[in-house]
């Protein structure tokens, strides 16, 4: 306990100077308005943001992305609420109940309470985190390149798994993403693999050209679709931004039982936000004595998933800090930026980097704090921005993704690269391929391939070594369960169909 | 024809030319020659199990559907032209980007997305918030963040 003191105010002393603060600040402001946006969401937001933090030190850069991450959640419900347009897969529980709220004529409690909920979820979040992170990373120092190998086939084959759709749409975009990872000159044999004979693909596909095409082109084209659909915002005035007492006491227990279940579910890989505020949402209706108010603006419906996507998305920076592994495509992509900077996240980090392992746990007190700031008090200035004609803002992440683009090589042959993979993004959106899987798997691929042929140098190519620790079965084991599981529960509603019609 | 069939069958194409293309692949100079090839080979082939598997569930359920209609099919048709003109628009952007410097390059880009999506009419917002964009950003990226563009 006292370590863990000990560490928090090191990492206090690396969070509070003048420069991470002001970035905290910064990168939660710039996360809200993106997450505002229709269709980004904190994925996005990071990607486009991402040459921001390239002239910063690690520790600054990951302070400002976590910013922007949980900033984002923070913004994404402020559009559910006012326009009925979630800002992010992770919003959409906060249309339910908070667009009713605003029509009710109770926008003000509405964005208030969200912001509270959010704000008392993700600093539950970050207590359990503070206490967890290091027994964590202790325990990952056993793992060889054996139980690496199954994590990130737990991992990716959860994730494939739980990424809403048809779990074979799911493993081709995952098996898509592995392809990608193979371009390249093979670390181990130097070999060249699928180069086509171009220089530049030598290194590889910088899979942060793979993210900014899909997460940011793919949404512009996307939003191409819905492009004379206007949503307009009703009013940008609203009454007194807070809540009464009568909907506090409301409020209270959904949001300290929504913060540890969206914890554990942002700590699993593949389930984020998104599962997070459903899973909430679903609890507190079942458990509510009048579960008939849920959907007709009942505030403890916007409360508690509010308060479980922000705890997941603290959650989801568990493996990726720890283990090295990331569990969702916002942690993927802040693991490639801190990659680009020169640290391997993963269980040495918090020996060898401490500084950036606790300043930014540290950071996310402060970073929510301020945020709670940011979205309450300055709540009506900052939906202003949601007046601002998408056909303005959307060509403008478009700039700001070929600008990201460029400055992650300074080469042109990228550009080529994000046209492509924005088309790829855009086509898997058309055909309900989900893309979580394929940015997973195109950033670990490299290192699952490298672990998967050094434990079998170890074993003299020997298969057994996969199944010769009890951690590296476990993992197998939930990873044949995790693609096993989409069955079982169409099996079990196949029973349940031939037994109702009978 | 349903999403999942064309699914499937892109995924067992990109399967085969995948595998085909990984038995190609250079033999390692040193330890196991076939090392590179046993990872990627087993990718090509697991996709194109996956293939399979979702065609042969597609065509198990007998779906043929043909349930387009003229209205998502010519709104489909904007959405394709405005998507084709912005890769056009990108690949224009990518060849002057060195040549003409940031700046230029930035500016005539994101002028023609402007007017492709915002509208001839708007044509004073149009300049004025692509210039303020590549401007601002040259600015914050070259002085600020010692980012340098061409």
């Amino acid at each position: 306990m006292e370590d863990v003191l000990a560490n928090l105010a090191y990492g206090f002393s690396v969070a509070l100077t003048p420069t991470n603060l002001i970035l905290v600040a910064v990168g939660g402001l710039f996360g809200t308005i993106m997450g505002m946006l229709p269709g980004i969401g904190p994925a996005t937001g990071i990607a486009v943001l991402l040459p921001m933090t390239f002239s910063m030190n690690p520790a600054s850069a990951l302070i400002t992305m976590c910013g922007i991450y949980y900033g984002a959640m923070y913004g994404g419900s402020r559009s559910s609420i006012l326009i009925n347009t979630p800002g992010d897969g992770a919003a959409i529980a906060a249309t339910f109940d908070g667009y009713p709220m605003a029509q009710k004529g109770e926008a003000g409690p509405a964005l208030a309470i969200s912001a509270i909920a959010s704000f008392i979820g993700g600093i539950i979040a970050v207590v359990v985190m503070t206490l967890l992170a290091v027994p964590v990373a202790r325990f990952a120092l056993k793992f060889g390149p054996a139980e690496y190998f199954s994590l990130m086939v737990f991992a990716l084959s959860a994730t494939a798994a739980i990424s809403k759709g048809n779990l074979i749409k799911g493993l081709i975009s995952m098996l898509l993403g592995l392809m990608i990872s193979t371009v390249g000159i093979d670390l181990q044999s130097g070999v060249p693999r699928f180069t086509f004979g171009v220089l530049e693909l030598q290194t590889g596909i910088d899979f942060l050209v793979v993210i900014i095409g899909m997460y940011a082109l793919g949404e512009v084209f996307k939003f191409y679709e819905s492009i004379d659909v206007s949503s307009k915002l009703r009013t940008t005035k609203f009454g007194r931004i807070w809540v009464t007492r009568e909907q506090w006491r409301r409020c209270v227990l959904p949001i300290l039982r929504s913060a540890p279940v969206g914890f554990l579910i942002g700590v699993l890989p593949g389930a984020g936000g998104t599962m997070a505020s459903m899973v909430a949402y679903n609890n507190e209706k079942q458990l509510a004595k009048e579960p008939e108010r849920f959907g007709k603006g009942a505030i403890e419906g916007l409360a508690a998933p509010e308060a479980a996507n922000n705890a997941a998305s603290v959650g989801a920076l568990i493996p990726m800090l720890t283990l090295g592994v990331p569990g969702s495509g916002t942690t993927a992509i802040m693991m490639g930026a801190l990659m680009m900077l020169g640290l391997k996240p993963g269980p040495l980090l918090f020996q060898n980097n401490a500084d950036v392992a606790w300043g930014v746990i540290s950071s996310m007190y402060v970073g929510n704090i301020i945020l709670a700031i940011i979205n309450i008090p300055l709540a009506g200035l900052l939906v202003k921005i949601l007046a601002v004609p998408p056909k303005i803002l959307y060509p403008i992440i478009l700039g700001l993704a070929f600008v990201g683009t460029y400055t992650l090589n300074y080469s042109i042959v990228d550009f080529y690269l994000l046209l492509l993979f924005g088309l790829v993004g855009y086509f898997m959106k058309k055909l309900k391929i989900p893309t979580a899987p394929l940015i997973l798997a195109a950033i670990v691929g490299g290192s699952m391939e490298q672990s998967f042929r050094q434990a079998l140098t170890l074993s003299d190519g020997s298969l057994k070594i996969f199944v010769s620790s009890t951690i590296s079965i476990v993992l197998l084991i939930l990873a044949a369960l995790s693609i096993a599981y989409p069955f079982v529960i169409d099996l079990m509603k196949k029973k349940k169909n031939v037994s109702a019609s009978e | 024809m349903s999403s999942n069939l064309i699914v499937g069958a892109a995924a067992c194409i990109i399967g085969v030319i995948y595998t085909v293309q990984a038995f190609y692949l250079p033999k390692a100079p040193i330890g196991d020659p076939l090392s590179p090839i046993y990872f990627p080979a087993a990718l090509g082939i697991i996709m194109l199990i996956c293939g399979l598997g979702l065609l042969l569930t597609e065509i198990k359920k007998g779906v043929y559907r043909n349930k387009e209609k003229g209205k998502t099919h010519r709104k489909n048709k904007k959405t394709i032209t405005l998507i084709t003109l912005t890769v056009a628009f990108g690949l224009i952007y990518a060849f002057i980007f060195e040549r003409f410097g940031f700046v230029i390059s930035t500016t005539l880009f994101l002028g023609a997305i402007f007017f492709l999506i915002n509208g001839k009419r708007k044509w004073t917002i149009n300049i004025i918030v692509s210039l303020v964009f590549s401007g601002s950003i040259w600015y914050v990226f070259g002085k600020l963040l010692g980012i340098s563009l061409p």
